[in-house]
């Protein structure tokens, strides 16, 4: 006869799958759940759906001992391999750009970027955002201190980055007051409307609500953003996939959870990257932490690739000449 | 030195089927360390077929999830000495179940996600002790100083919160 969840009681099902996931069965208890296992259909699916939360835990904070489990990996995997056949010492020869297991997937494709990113010249990406309804905006409100002026938003901005940690960002308040905020490898800049040039050392100084997962502008000292994505993220290389509108057939796709709320930035983080040059092509943060009415989640889309001229990341190209110039902390 | 594309898109498909792959044989072995060891030598037996998936028109993960299962009863023979909760018949028919149940994995795991950052922080620190790699009930008992059943039972209770808000926030397309 087949047994039913109801014809059991509902505290030994709960012991048993407590004890299926944390403990040791009985010999007993393991003849019982080898009997639910195979006629029971609610104890089976409960016991699935308990062990889907399991193995997602495992999978989430084993990560934090990654560098470990790559070791082991690399060595059981050369171990074998010694012994095997010409397709997989040629896959072997292979991983040097492509490995293949998780971390080191990961961490691979994390080394390609920073690389590809120092050398792939100025690009330029928009950026699209997305806010919560329920959070006032601070360009509705104004700032939380009365003597900046409150941010437009990063919905619709454009922001152009170049080596050296350059970048020049342009955005518009609602009324089409632009704001454009820079820096120049030396000074981070920002100019509202036709008003005084504001001139800062301090290079975080004027970036503002640029998402990111870090203090830092995105694609802009890629090598600490990166770091710090791997070690506050479980990474995952996804299968490519063709990005609608983009003229790369396939990026790869790196997929990023973060570990723990004790890490700053957004919990989800997706990274598609060109396969054969390593330019991001887009960047994706989602479920960003709500501070100070900012995006919830925000993509940067890359738009174009074109050299510029080496004074552009500069105050002066995007002025007229003449204009006052205000120098602050 | 580049891949042909045969090898390229196998080793796509078998980094991308990872943490689908960890799921299926985690629900026949229950141990994380223990599936992360059948998983690793699963990764290398796919490995050496690769001339066979390149070969034929393989769907990868029916055939992966196959390697898998055929990992998972080596693995049981090799420790033949230990008791093995599951008998064949529960591990063929959870293989079948658990397979089904695959397609969502990573809308799950984000669901998940979400709800970790609203569990309080001593919650999370007892499930990163627990699911780092060597964690263990046992170790967390004594370096909490609770008796190892309170210390299940309070993992059971967190679980079973992570469950209803995972269901929940799916439910409500909340995940995306």
């Amino acid at each position: 006869m087949k047994t039913t969840e109801r014809d059991l009681n509902p505290n030994e099902n709960e012991r048993l799958l407590a004890i299926l996931i944390d403990g040791d069965p009985s010999t007993e208890d393991a003849a019982k759940i080898n009997n639910l296992m195979t006629r029971d259909d609610a104890f089976r699916t409960a016991y699935l759906e308990r062990l889907d939360i399991h193995a997602m835990l495992a999978w989430q904070f084993h990560a934090a001992d990654a560098a470990k489990v790559q070791r082991i990996s690399r060595w059981e995997f050369l171990r074998h391999q010694a012994l095997r056949w010409a397709a997989v010492i040629l896959l072997v020869a292979g991983m040097a750009s492509y490995f293949v297991l998780r971390g080191e997937t990961a961490s691979a494709a994390c080394l390609r970027l920073i690389q590809a990113n120092e050398t792939s010249g100025d690009r330029t990406y928009r950026i699209s955002a997305v806010y919560d309804s329920s959070v006032p905006k601070p360009w509705d409100t104004g700032p939380r201190d009365p003597h900046r002026a409150p941010l437009p938003s990063i919905n619709g901005a454009t922001l152009h980055v170049g080596s050296g940690d350059r970048f020049v960002l342009f955005r518009k308040y609602n009324n089409g007051e632009a704001l454009i905020a820079g820096f120049d490898g030396t000074h981070a800049w920002s100019i509202r409307g036709d008003g005084a040039v504001r001139l800062s050392k301090n290079k975080a100084r004027f970036r503002g609500d640029i998402p990111g997962v870090e203090r830092g502008v995105p694609f802009t000292d890629m090598r600490s953003n990166l770091q710090h994505i791997q070690e506050a993220y479980t990474l995952d290389i996804l299968a490519p996939e063709t990005l609608s509108g983009s003229s790369t057939e396939r990026s790869h796709h790196l997929h990023g959870v973060k570990r723990s709320p004790d890490f700053r930035g957004p919990a989800f983080i997706d990274i598609y990257f060109d396969a054969s040059s390593g330019v991001i092509q887009r960047m994706t943060f989602d479920n960003m932490p709500l501070q100070n009415g900012g995006p919830v989640r925000a993509t940067l889309e890359l738009i174009e690739q074109r050299n510029q001229p080496s004074t552009w990341y500069e105050h002066a190209a995007h002025h007229e000449a003449g204009r006052e110039v205000d120098r602050v902390d | 030195m580049s891949m042909d594309p045969s090898s390229q898109q196998f080793t796509q498909s078998l980094v991308a089927a990872q943490p689908r792959l960890f799921a299926y044989v985690i629900t026949l072995i229950r141990n994380p360390d223990r599936a992360h060891e059948v998983l690793q030598k699963a990764n290398v037996v796919m490995l050496e077929k690769l001339d066979e998936f390149a070969t034929q028109k393989i769907d990868f993960i029916p055939w992966a999830l196959k390697v898998c299962y055929f990992e998972v009863l080596a693995d049981r023979r090799d420790r033949a000495r230990d008791k093995h909760v599951f008998d064949d018949a529960a591990i063929s028919c959870l293989s079948e179940h658990t397979a089904e149940r695959g397609e969502t994995f990573l809308e799950r795991q984000r669901a998940l996600a979400l709800c970790l950052e609203k569990l309080p922080a001593n919650q999370r620190e007892m499930l990163k002790k627990r699911y780092a790699k060597g964690g263990s009930v046992d170790a967390l008992a004594k370096e909490l100083k609770r008796p190892t059943a309170s210390i299940s039972q309070t993992l059971y209770r967190i679980r079973e919160a992570l469950l209803e808000c995972t269901q929940r926030r799916l439910a409500a397309g909340e995940h995306a």
